[in-house]
Parts: C-alpha cells; sequence; structure tokens
C-alpha cells in the first residue's frame, strides 16, 4: 500500500501574511505498514518548506535509509553528512539517484522508538537556483543503538519543487505504521 | 489562521533559580519545543526529566564541537536526558538551548528528543538525541539541576497539529 496525496488544498493559506509564519500545508500517518508516502501539488506560494517526521522502517536487520526523490526526478542529488553512531565522522555522496537520509531506526530498535526528523528547504519555488536541503535526525534506544545525523543535500535540478516522495526503497522495507510525516510551508 | 507555534508558557526568573517544571502540558499539539536561553549561577549541568519520571528510563548521544574539537559521549540508562555538556552554562557567557519532542502526546511509543546547545562566545556547539523509553503522553517537563541565574529565560512552545 502507498499513500499518496495529490492535489493539495492551499486553503489555509488565505489568511496569512505575519512574518515568519509557519503553515500546517498537509500531514499524513501512515495507517499500517506502507510503501511510500507522497506529496503533491505542492504549493507554490511560501517562501521556505519544513517538514517534520516522526518514523520508523519496518527492516527487519538494522537501520535503514530513507530515500527521498523530488517532482520524480532520479538524477542530480548530492549530500554530505556528520554523523554520530558512537564517534563522529562525515560522509558525503555525490550525484547520486535520490536524497539518502541514513540511520532511521528499524528492527535494531525497539518498536516503539521513531525517530524525530526535520527537514527544511529553502526556497523550493525559485527557478533560479537548486534546491537545497538541510536535515537533522537523532534517537537513543533502551537496548543502546542510537544514532545521530546532521545532513544537508542539494537536487542540482532549477525546476521549482511539486512533488516530493518518502520511502525505504534502497531495502525494500516499508515505513511503519504510525510513522507521521507533515509538510509546513514558512511564510516571510 | 493562528500561527503553527504557540507560545503555550513563559518563564522568566526573577532571582536564581535550582530548575523550572512546565505542568499540565496542553495534549493538544503535535510537537512541543522548549527554548532556554540564559546564564548560571556558577558551572551547571542542566538535564531533563519527564513527568518527573526519575528511574534509568532515559538515554543521549551527544555530538560536540568544543572549541573546534569534536566528540561524542553517550548513555542509554540514564536517569535524565542531559541539556549540555562540554559546553554547560556559566556565570559569564550566554547559553541558548532548544529542544523538541515529536509527537509528545502519543501513549504508545516512547518519545525521541533533538536537542541542541550552543554557547557561541566561547565555541561550544552540541547536538544531543535523547530517548525517553516510557511508553506514556508528556504532561510535564522538568528542567533541573541549576541553579540558573535570575533573568534566565524558559519558553514552552505547542507546534499545531
Amino acid at each position: 500500500m502507498s499513500f499518496t496525496l495529490l492535489g493539495i488544498l492551499n486553503s489555509q493559506a488565505a489568511g496569512g501574511g505575519a512574518a515568519e509564519a509557519y503553515e500546517l500545508i498537509s500531514t499524513q500517518t501512515a495507517v499500517g505498514n506502507v510503501s511510500s508516502i507522497s506529496f503533491g501539488s505542492i504549493p507554490q506560494d511560501y517562501k521556505h518548506l519544513q517538514i517534520r517526521v516522526s518514523i520508523r522502517s519496518t527492516r527487519n536487520s538494522g537501520d535503514d535509509p530513507l530515500i527521498i526523490n523530488f517532482n520524480g526526478s532520479s538524477t542530480g542529488y548530492s549530500y554530505g553528512n556528520l554523523y554520530n553512531l558512537s564517534s563522529v565522522n562525515g560522509t558525503e555522496q555525490i550525484n547520486r539517484t535520490y536524497f539518502s537520509i541514513p540511520y532511521i531506526p528499524g528492527a535494531q530498535a525497539p518498536n516503539t522508538i521513531f525517530t524525530p526528523l526535520v527537514l527544511d528547504i529553502a526556497d523550493y519555488s525559485k527557478t533560479n537556483k537548486f534546491t537545497t536541503v538541510l536535515a537533522k535526525l537523532g534517537w537513543v534506544t533502551g537496548n543502546n543503538y542510537k544514532a545521530f545525523n546532521f545532513e544537508g543535500g542539494q537536487w542540482d535540478n532549477t525546476n521549482a519543487l511539486t512533488s516530493i516522495n518518502f520511502d525505504f526503497s534502497l531495502t525494500g522495507s516499508n515505513i511503519q505504521g504510525g510513522s507521521v510525516i507533515s509538510i509546513y510551508g514558512v511564510r516571510g | 489562521m493562528a500561527n503553527v507555534y504557540e507560545l503555550i508558557d513563559e518563564v522568566t526568573l526573577g532571582s536564581q533559580a535550582s530548575g523550572v517544571t512546565f505542568s499540565s502540558i496542553p495534549q493538544t499539539y503535535a510537537d512541543i519545543i522548549v527554548s532556554i536561553v540564559g546564564k548560571g549561577s556558577g558551572n551547571i549541568y542542566p538535564d531533563v526529566r519527564f513527568n518527573n519520571v526519575s528511574a534509568s528510563t532515559y538515554g543521549y548521544l551527544v555530538t560536540y564541537s568544543a572549541v573546534g574539537n569534536v566528540g561524542s559521549q553517550a548513555s542509554y540508562n540514564s536517569g535524565a536526558i542531559p541539556l549540555t555538556w562540554t559546553g554547560n552554562f556559566n556565570s559569564t557567557q550566554t547559553n541558548v538551548v532548544n529542544f523538541r519532542i515529536n509527537d509528545y502526546t502519543n501513549a504508545n511509543t516512547g518519545k525521541g528528543v533533538l536537542s541542541y546547545n550552543l554557547r557561541p562566545r566561547d565555541g561550544y556547539v552540541e547536538w544531543i538525541a535523547g530517548g525517553f523509553y516510557t511508553s506514556q503522553a508528556i504532561n510535564e517537563i522538568n528542567i533541573q539541576n541549576g541553579p540558573f541565574q535570575a533573568g534566565t529565560r524558559f519558553l514552552l512552545w505547542g507546534v499545531s497539529k
């Protein structure tokens, strides 16, 4: 099963205008395990987007990278991160087919552990610059599994961002039921 | 429309205090965020508990840069989640702490905490991931192990659903 929400109505934006106001565009909660969660027809009249997530994977071993694609595109994603599993390290990936956020909890963490994850996408509607993402997550469990990840990414594409898809397609796992993804528009 | 971020409560210390408790937190928001800006009365290492639970049902993973030196510290059976590590509060420089708890009303899951602490004048930057393993809705936040200086501000924000 896949969650897809198309044609999001921007009904909440009508009375906006306050500086730096955050307005909820859409929220989706996985009812049962789902293969993906998608948001389409994202309104173009905000300055930035913020995506707030509470999520875990059904992967039966280890943790799992969350895979994100914009506008259905599978080209031009690069990202680098500062992460901490028990010591501080960093990596980078250049020109990939997706934007990956590693260390989403899976079976290694008790099934009540969902990681908080926040993504900021600046100037998402502009067509004169590439799309950039700033992401951060962290979680700790009682059986001593833990992760922190602070990541920056870039999509080498000047198209306005109109849709986003989230899945665990790299491992073929599902988004566990109870996971929540909310997209907010930022005025200002 | 209403702003998504709503100020639930605000405390500005009129005199030195060992800590602040936000109680009877409304259960109507998606997430909650606490901001602290201020100083300690001497060197202090404040931490946070939820619902006044003192059992070892907390864990944390600290990622820090202390005057350019990066490091890590972790525990998975702690009695609280630290709000600072190397960049502790002191009596001279200002600390800025911000932590958020996603899905804090969910009584079926543990809670994840994502926090940062800055003491920018001295070059301290810290990220702290925390876990509260007890599956209970959070209706009280206990910030403790001061004393904090008078003038230190504590803000509790709700993030609307």
